[in-house]
């Protein structure tokens, strides 16, 4: 167990990604009731067009900036044209899921056309790599790590501190209230979808430099991210961040002490223990019709 | 169901069982088409089961299930399994159902505790977790690299099913899965579905479990998509786990959407449409997806309900079902011919329900507070009471849906009813209506009496009721309350007024012979009002107990044997309307002042 301190730094290390995808997750659905599964590949998407911009001499940290704004616009985009005509009653919730798998086999289809199913290579923006408690970790992936926890702080802020955050806070709450009061519910949703989708952006950005920039780069970020929001609940952002880091730490345990092979056996045999004790998450609100 | 519309359908599952069975002998044994449409016709075909069980589920019940390729998966190797020890074709099936069958009954059984969304995304980590078991227990699986299979050995047959013969088999089994999808469609399993998924609470209160229902819906479902496993590893001989990736569960999503739920033609569509894309687009990889994705989309988008039933719905709309006609108003039902119709149906009730300190608080407010009181056999007793009362949350205690913090008993007769689930409360004999109607959103008024008529078999067999036939209850229930002329309209086709008739007609088809009825005038215009009074009276004559709970408080002190008021959740009195109206305490509570009662009253 001598090297229990690493395993747990390199699992809080990835579980920065999975906190993101989550964080993005909640706060879109938070303000549209869609669990947009398209979130990855709209991150995808932004980071290839950037590799694009890259390789033509775009600088790599405002690459970065390039693929927030690029996802962020994307996610808009989808709330208005595919979210919102679908209007409010009692299957929209599924249906609008079903809509973004439908939307992410689209931009799947679309990256594939535009640049090829090989994968390609993406720039670290810091080389190198430190030596923590024995193991080495890549600077780029402590960068990213940092970087998305100063992207979750900024929400955090965001949400709490300023007045159209707590109005946004308030619409989750209460739509019918929030309106009531006049807080536009529409802009909510376009700043819900920019912020939810840049959040994917930043982890597909530092995924595909960790990897290779290809199609299927934030699937399996993804599903650990959904199980991030199974645990701290779909309402919770906090939950959500928590339940991102809880996975990255539980996966890397379980990969390193119980079975490199099953992995993700055992992450969901966990959520589903989990949710059989409390349906709604952990920090997740009791409002049974949302769960 | 007519003599007619019986022979239709008959006709018509009797030509889809000779036109699978020429298919198969045609492009199996008599070797009308070459290899390539071969394949691609037991592609479809397994496809179509898989689609079928996916589509099945989503349409009875509102259950979406993404992870259904865990039990293709388990299908295909049962089958790649039991292959090697010579085991007949016929007894995999059966196997791989049985497995199938019981672990989607588990899985089933904890759909009810999470959404729709919820689950579907659950059944998603299902796919995952698949697709890494199936990767990594190479003992069973052959892993990664995949496993070859046997010849398919059959009962029937004296030599092994040579591989390119299996679309007999695909094709048969395809046909079978067709036949069963529509048969659930048109059974009492069926409708009990739709009456689940639609309505949960009044499903509860004619006698349904939904988790019960939901588990052997799934259980069903999953046993279904195991034999498309089957066929599919016989049909190809070769199996790894991309087939049972999560695109592959996507794909039968896909599938499912695009045919559009609720009807074995809708699955056949969407095979047909998941089979024929990536065929066509065999050289571009990605044009598949799009064209998945894109149709997807638009079908969402436009055709909510995907191909067949957006389709389907025009023709119901061309023939004029959906439109309830105008003209004549329907003819009044009179009280005496209603009690000739509840004593039919119900048994008069013989024990009295009584209630003693039963108390319900909310954190901390109390909605009930030790009330007791008693509706002794075939009287019609009146709640009444202002605004937050109590008078809902006793019904609620009486259905089931609220535990009371305290009681010392609520029985009917020697019966502990608390003891009883809200499903087990209609097999007491005891029936709701509900303020709302709260009919099943899915099923035709004909439907839903004879879903209920069908649960209220048992019930009617131990009160010796002579008529017990479920057809024949429906029949009566739809003369005796005229809705014959509703008898094929969705609830939400009619009128508020014929939902309420309908409601009561549900309650008389449970045969319950006690009866709570919540604000049962509420909404009703004059006419109506005047009606429902004949129902009701026919009913207190046919010795049914009744508690009605209402506003209307001159229409419950005239129908009414006893009257209890309920204050902020006390019993602020019990006794006869007249001496109800006399009250002082209950025109306080009422009206403020015991001056306005009289106006009220007489004005």
């Amino acid at each position: 167990m001598g090297d229990f301190p690493a395993v747990v730094i390199s699992g809080i290390v990835s579980g920065s990604t999975y906190a993101l995808l989550a964080l993005g997750i909640v706060i879109i659905f938070r303000s549209t009731d869609t669990v947009n599964f398209a979130i990855g590949d709209t991150g995808t998407l932004a980071v290839f067009v950037t590799g694009s911009l890259i390789a033509a001499g775009l600088p790599i940290a405002a690459g970065l900036l390039v693929a927030i704004v690029l996802a962020g616009l994307m996610g808009v985009a989808t709330e208005r044209l595919l979210i919102r005509p679908l209007g409010h009653s009692r299957n929209v919730l599924f249906i609008a899921l079903v809509i973004t798998i439908g939307l992410g086999l689209l931009i799947h289809a679309g990256i594939f056309l535009g640049w090829g199913t090989r994968s390609r290579s993406f720039p670290v923006l810091v080389p190198g790599s430190a030596n923590i408690f024995g193991i080495a970790l890549a600077w780029n992936k402590i960068l990213a790590a940092v970087i998305a926890a100063a992207a979750m702080g900024a929400v955090a802020w965001f949400f709490t501190k300023t007045a159209f955050g707590t109005a946004m806070r308030a619409t989750a709450e209460d739509p019918g209230a929030a309106r009531m009061i006049g807080i536009d519910a529409g802009r909510v949703a376009t700043i819900a979808w920019f912020v939810g989708s840049g959040m994917a952006a930043i982890a597909a950005f530092f995924l595909a430099a960790d990897t290779s920039l290809n199609a299927s780069l934030t699937i399996s970020a993804l599903f650990r991210a959904f199980a991030g929001v199974f645990l701290g609940g779909l309402t919770s952002m906090a939950g959500a961040v928590i339940g991102g880091f809880v996975i990255g730490v539980l996966d890397n345990i379980a990969g390193r002490y119980i079975s490199a092979n099953y992995r993700d056996t055992i992450v969901f045999a966990v959520i589903v223990l989990v949710l059989f004790i409390r349906p709604a998450g952990v920090l997740g609100a009791g409002r049974k019709e949302r769960v | 169901m007519s003599r007619a519309a019986t022979n239709t359908v008959a006709l018509r599952w009797v030509s889809i069982a000779i036109a699978g069975v020429a298919l198969a002998f045609a492009v199996g044994p008599l070797k009308m088409v070459g290899d390539y449409p071969q394949f691609i016709i037991a592609s479809a075909s397994f496809y179509f089961i898989a689609v079928l069980s996916v589509n099945m589920l989503a349409g009875l019940c509102g259950i979406w299930s993404m992870g259904h390729t865990a039990y293709i998966a388990l299908g295909a190797y049962i089958a790649a399994n039991l292959t090697k020890y010579g085991v007949p074709l016929e007894a995999i099936l059966v196997a791989a159902a049985a497995a199938a069958g019981i672990l989607g009954f588990i899985l089933g059984l904890s759909a009810g505790r999470f959404s729709v969304l919820y689950f579907g995304l659950l059944t998603m980590a299902l796919a995952l977790v698949t697709t890494e078991v199936v990767s990594h227990w190479v003992v069973v699986t052959g892993g990664d690299d995949g496993m070859k299979v046997g010849k398919a050995i059959s009962i029937f047959l004296p030599a092994p099913i040579e591989t390119k013969n299996t679309v007999v088999i695909c094709v048969l089994l395809a046909t079978a899965v067709y036949l069963i999808g529509d048969a659930v469609n048109a059974s009492q399993f069926g409708r009990r579905w739709l009456a689940v998924k639609g309505q949960r609470t009044a499903a509860m209160a004619i006698g349904l479990k939904p988790h019960v229902e939901n588990a052997t819906a799934f259980g069903l479902s999953a046993a279904i998509a195991s034999s498309s496993g089957v066929a599919m590893a016989f049909s190809v001989a070769f199996i790894d786990p991309v087939a049972f990736s999560l695109d592959a569960s996507i794909t039968l999503i896909v599938g499912t959407v695009v045919g559009g739920i609720g009807s074995s033609l809708g699955a056949l569509v969407g095979s047909g449409f998941i089979t024929a894309v990536p065929e066509l687009a065999r050289d571009a990889l990605a044009v598949a997806n799009f064209v998945y994705g894109g149709t997807m989309v638009v079908v969402l988008l436009f055709l909510r309900q995907g191909l067949v039933p957006a389709f389907r719905a025009r023709i119901r709309r061309w023939r004029g079902h959906g439109t309830v006609k105008a003209g004549a108003p329907r003819r009044a039902v009179d009280a005496a011919a209603m009690g000739a119709l509840v004593s039919r149906l119900m048994p008069p009730a013989r024990h009295s329900l009584s209630l003693k300190n039963v108390s319900v608080h909310f954190s901390g407010l109390k909605a009930l507070d030790d009330v007791s009181f008693e509706v002794p056999p075939g009287t019609a007793v009146g709640l009444i009471g202002p605004n937050g009362a109590g008078k809902t949350s006793l019904l609620n205690v009486l259905s089931g849906f609220y535990e009371p913090v305290s009681a010392t008993s609520v029985t009917l007769g020697d019966v502990d009813v608390l003891a009883a689930s809200p499903s087990g409360r209609a097999a007491l004999g005891m029936g709701r209506t509900f303020q709302h109607a709260e009919l099943f959103p899915e099923l035709s008024i004909r439907d839903m009496l004879l879903t209920v008529a069908g649960l209220a078999r048992p019930l009617r067999r131990a009160n010796r009721i002579a008529l017990q036939d479920p057809v024949a209850i429906t029949e009566l229930i739809l003369d005796g309350l005229e809705l014959r002329p509703y008898a094929n309209s969705l609830p939400a086709e009619l009128p508020f007024g014929i939902q309420k008739v309908a409601d009561i007609g549900r309650v008389l088809a449970i045969g319950a012979s006690v009866v709570s009825m919540d604000e049962p005038f509420s909404g009703l215009d004059e006419h109506e009002r005047s009606e429902l009074r004949a129902i009701l009276r026919g009913m207190h004559s046919a010795g049914v107990s009744i508690l009605i709970i209402d506003h209307a408080v001159q229409e419950v002190l005239s129908l009414a044997d006893k009257v209890v008021v309920l204050d902020f959740g006390r019993l602020l009195a019990y006794g006869d309307p007249a001496s109800i109206r006399r009250d002082p305490a209950v025109m306080k509570a009422y009206f403020g002042s015991a001056h306005q009662v009289e106006v009220a009253a007489h004005g």
